[in-house]
């Protein structure tokens, strides 16, 4: 079966996202495989989940970890509880300072009925203090898949380091054509995600996975083998 | 030293102007958590970091303006973000060695 994926979208929990990404909107709108990628955090992924399920459609978890090198890696998790346990280290890993929701974006938790339950007050939007290797090294331990995130744009690990470091990471996140190309050439998996952070970029990049059933088992199998085309491949 | 003084001695435009006020110290970096454990207040940074979190960086530890170098344009979001937090944001040409020598010379530490 051949499944729509947007696999980098925030919610009301990224400091730079709109309030209105909860689960009922992003449930009617989003592709039918969805990962929620939050800066710095997996908090909001199981309202999000319970909802999709409801309607039949899958959510990955997700993170968008923001390493010390400012690089934007993200983390696929086949299990909520492993995402937890590395939101939990990354939490530990923040800044320490004083958040100031109305300086730098609200924090919000939901529930799957869209009821904010709760703000965050760590800082979710800047880098923590641990290396792009111990990040990735901490994903593949709680059994993730690691991504890098648009990597010629800002934050991007090209753009930040000037180069694919020799990480054991195969997949990595095109936003154009030439970025495409760049990925294919150096033998990894190319993704193409919306990385929205308001209703309207949802679905304006996306991927089609090739995979046996709606479930987070088959997306995996299918994810690690490749079987899955950009939106310029269609 | 006044901003403005400061840019005049430089090969510089500014993009934004909060206000012309004094400058004290001065940092230069591009990774935000250098500067965020760095950099003092009543600073300007010097950086070819662009991205909207540089606001978000500058208003926690009291930077009051930032030269972009290398003639990078700060993205619109950006300059919005600076307008509602008056951070001053000023471009140069030069690479960030060649402007944090001329702000050294300046006296300014």
């Amino acid at each position: 079966m051949q499944y729509k994926c947007d696999l980098h979208v925030h919610s009301c929990l990224s400091p730079c996202a709109d309030i209105s990404m909860v689960p009922s909107e992003l449930a009617k709108l989003s592709a039918e495989i969805t990962a929620i990628t939050d800066h710095n955090s997996g908090g909001n992924v199981e309202a999000f989940s319970k909802k999709f399920s409801a309607e039949r459609k899958l959510i990955v978890p997700g993170i968008e970890i923001q390493t010390i090198e400012d690089v934007h890696i993200l983390g696929y998790f086949p299990d909520i509880n492993q995402l937890k346990k590395v939101t939990e280290i990354v939490y530990q890993n923040l800044p320490e300072i004083n958040y100031d929701p109305e300086k730098f974006g609200y924090q919000i938790y939901t529930d799957e009925n869209d009821k904010f339950t709760a703000l965050e007050n760590l800082p979710l939007g800047f880098p923590i203090s641990l290396s792009l290797e111990s990040v990735i090294e901490i994903i593949l331990k709680h059994h993730g898949v690691p991504v890098y995130a648009h990597i010629n744009r800002k934050f991007g690990v090209m753009y930040q380091l000037g180069l694919i470091p020799d990480h054991p990471v195969n997949i990595a996140e095109a936003t154009t054509i030439e970025e495409l190309g760049f990925i294919r050439k150096k033998g990894l998996i190319a993704l193409s995600s919306s990385d929205a952070h308001f209703l309207n970029q949802l679905n304006t990049r996306y991927s089609i996975i090739e995979c046996e059933k709606l479930s987070l088992n088959s997306f995996f199998n299918a994810l690690v083998r490749g079987k899955v085309k950009t939106i310029w491949d269609l | 030293m006044n901003l403005k003084d400061i840019v005049a001695s430089l090969d510089a435009e500014i993009v934004f102007l909060s206000n012309d006020c004094e400058i004290i110290h001065a940092y230069t970096g591009d990774l935000l958590s250098l500067v965020m454990k760095n950099a003092k207040n009543d600073s300007i940074w010097i950086t070819v970091q662009n991205h909207v979190n540089i606001i978000a960086v500058a208003s926690l530890v009291g930077i009051r303006a930032i030269i972009l170098c290398d003639d990078l344009n700060f993205p619109s979001e950006t300059v919005e973000k600076a307008k509602s937090e008056g951070i001053s944001l000023i471009k140069s040409r030069d690479n960030a060695f060649v402007v944090s020598g001329k702000i050294y010379q300046l006296g300014i530490r």
